[in-house]
């Protein structure tokens, strides 16, 4: 009888061997948009509320920036869908960035990051504006000593993580909140649920413009996110030397010009436009298009110009302001907390 | 009554101090230790040697990834998921519990092997060179991936045998991890520490490489000619001191 314990004590010891932790389950804080596939997170980073509030402030806290003057809200402004309204953002020391910084909703479904596709993981996306001497410039060792020196974010970290300030707390937290951002409450949306008076007859008009075998605007910026998530040339400049776009990683020479197709998902609020920022409105964007740009052994088939008409192009651009979210521009949620 | 009661406890404690002791029992420790040269010379930052094209250059900067180390022979040893970063400040590669036996001979990688390559460095112990909290940590955040090897200086580039234009060779990406086999008699007995001298030849990593054009590379599509030779050159640069 007594000798219970020490089997008890045995059996548990093996069974740490043998078995992996039991994960507790847990049920995400985030929801899917109606008529998107299901949201998915990495097994070490499920989000909860905590996470997702800690990494909300750590997303607008400058204190992420070499001279604390540069947050991630600085180049990326809720009512611009999280992007910037310059063509290239200004970091600390007035240091100028590479591309023009994306706008930041649906990341859950992206399969991997930046315009060039180098980055798996936006918990590892965090570390590069952080580190990039244009944009925070702060080494990553001297932010999380600057979070665990702070009154607050210790007491946070260890809510959200049962752990005290580090690194690893600090991409998943930032990284919990950006996968927070869900757009999916678009006119356009509304009327896919059936509402068919949420599209005006332009809008509609536009719509099928957009998926017209003469514009096949549809053949990349396709399905419920409107890309593909492939990676495109689209001739928009002759010489790409300065920045060689997905052959940067692939070290591909057919890579050389190639960027991310972008979810046209609440485009209207996302000017300027392309990988550099160059075209100021959407009315250049589809003048470039209807072009076919410039001939570049590169560039998809699918740009090879076309004929479009002063109204087909206002009605095509009404319809891409049917798929701006209004709701998710201003939900509080996505707002400063230090305001 | 009294013994009955201590022989669990008796019981516990002989299992606790069974468990671990019965590895130990029969294995050694391996230190790599790496001797950077220059030719024939030893490598100090800031002295002034000359390549193969007679130009004058100076080092401020090798460090470099060690993965994936394997003791060669009948029955092989392979130590996966350590990771070592060497540099001057620290050239010593050691490994503790290896079986002890009569080994032909050892490899291992200049780099990160791709399965670790691309994971999230924040994952690493805090104590691994792979985790950004240490201080010999690099890493391209821009293609999520390690920096390999590093090599920094200053050459002549203008033919008037001073060295002082900066050059920056910083060598990665999974096509470019190389591995290194090494072949020597190496003993590891147990409860000792065997010592192998590597000899790590910095003119031979820049073989051929012109400062006059190559001054650097960041293992980037121009200069990815560049990044391949040194690599490639890695291959021979080093040897075991006998």
């Amino acid at each position: 009888m007594r000798f219970y314990w020490l089997i008890g004590f045995l059996v548990s010891a093996m069974a740490g061997c043998v078995f992996d932790k039991t994960p507790t389950p847990q049920i995400s804080a985030i929801e899917t948009p109606t008529g998107f596939p299901p949201v998915s997170f990495p097994a070490d980073n499920v989000p909860t509320q905590e996470k997702i509030e800690l990494g909300r402030k750590l997303f607008f806290d400058p204190i992420l920036s070499l001279d604390s003057t540069i947050a991630c809200a600085s180049c990326h402004f809720p009512e611009n869908a999280f992007s910037d309204v310059k063509a290239l953002s200004i970091g600390v020391n007035n240091g100028v960035g590479f591309r023009n910084a994306p706008p930041l909703f649906n990341l859950t479904y992206q399969p991997d990051f930046f315009r060039d596709g180098g980055i798996p993981t936006l918990e590892l996306q965090i570390l590069s504006p952080l580190d990039n001497p244009d944009e925070m410039h702060l080494p990553f060792q001297e932010a999380v000593e600057r979070l665990a020196r702070h009154p607050l974010y210790p007491n946070l970290f260890r809510k959200a993580f049962d752990r005290g300030v580090d690194g690893f707390g600090l991409v998943r937290a930032i990284a919990s909140f950006e996968r927070s951002l869900l757009s999916g409450n678009s006119a356009y949306d509304r009327f896919l649920q059936g509402d068919k008076s949420a599209l005006s007859d332009d809008a509609k008009a536009g719509l099928e413009l957009f998926q017209s075998a003469e514009l096949k605007c549809s053949t990349c910026h396709s399905g419920i996110h409107f890309t593909d998530f492939s990676f495109a040339n689209t001739g928009l400049k002759t010489d790409y030397s300065d920045d060689f776009g997905r052959a940067r990683i692939t070290l591909d020479s057919s890579d050389i010009g190639k960027f991310r197709v972008p979810s046209l998902r609440n485009v209207e609020v996302t000017a300027p436009y392309m990988h550099d920022g160059s075209l100021a409105t959407l009315e250049a964007v589809i003048d470039h298009f209807a072009s076919g740009g410039n001939n570049d052994p590169n560039k998809h088939p699918a740009i090879s110009g076309f004929a479009i008409t002063s109204t087909e192009k206002s009605q095509l651009i009404t319809f891409l302001g049917s798929l701006t979210d209004h709701k998710f521009l201003e939900n509080p949620d996505h707002q400063n907390p230090f305001k | 009554m009294k013994h009955q009661r201590l022989l669990p406890f008796l019981l516990a404690a002989l299992v606790l101090l069974i468990l671990p002791a019965c590895n130990k029992n029969k294995t050694g420790t391996l230190e790599i230790q790496f001797v950077p040269k220059v030719g024939t010379e030893d490598l100090t930052y800031g002295q002034e040697y000359t390549n193969g094209m007679g130009q004058a250059f100076k080092m401020s900067l090798l460090r470099y990834y060690v993965s994936q180390v394997t003791l060669l022979g009948d029955e092989q040893q392979h130590f996966p998921d350590q990771y070592f970063s060497v540099d001057l400040q620290d050239l010593t590669v050691t490994i503790s519990e290896v079986p002890k036996d009569k080994y032909t001979g050892l490899s291992f990688g200049v780099g990160v092997d791709q399965s670790a390559n691309h994971s999230d460095p924040t994952t690493f112990d805090i104590n691994s060179p792979l985790n950004p909290a240490n201080a010999a940590y690099q890493h391209w955040d821009w293609n999520s991936g390690y920096i390999f090897i590093k090599l920094e200086g200053q050459a002549d580039t203008t033919n008037n045998g001073v060295a002082d234009a900066n050059f920056t060779y910083h060598i990665g990406t999974d096509d470019l991890y190389k591995s290194i086999a090494l072949y020597s008699d190496i003993t590891i007995a147990k409860g000792m520490t065997t010592i192998v001298q590597v000899e790590v030849d910095v003119a031979t990593i820049l073989d051929q490489v012109d400062f006059k054009s190559e001054i650097r590379t960041h293992t980037d599509l121009p200069t990815l000619p560049l990044a391949t030779k040194i690599s490639d050159n890695l291959l021979g640069a080093f040897k075991v001191v006998d």
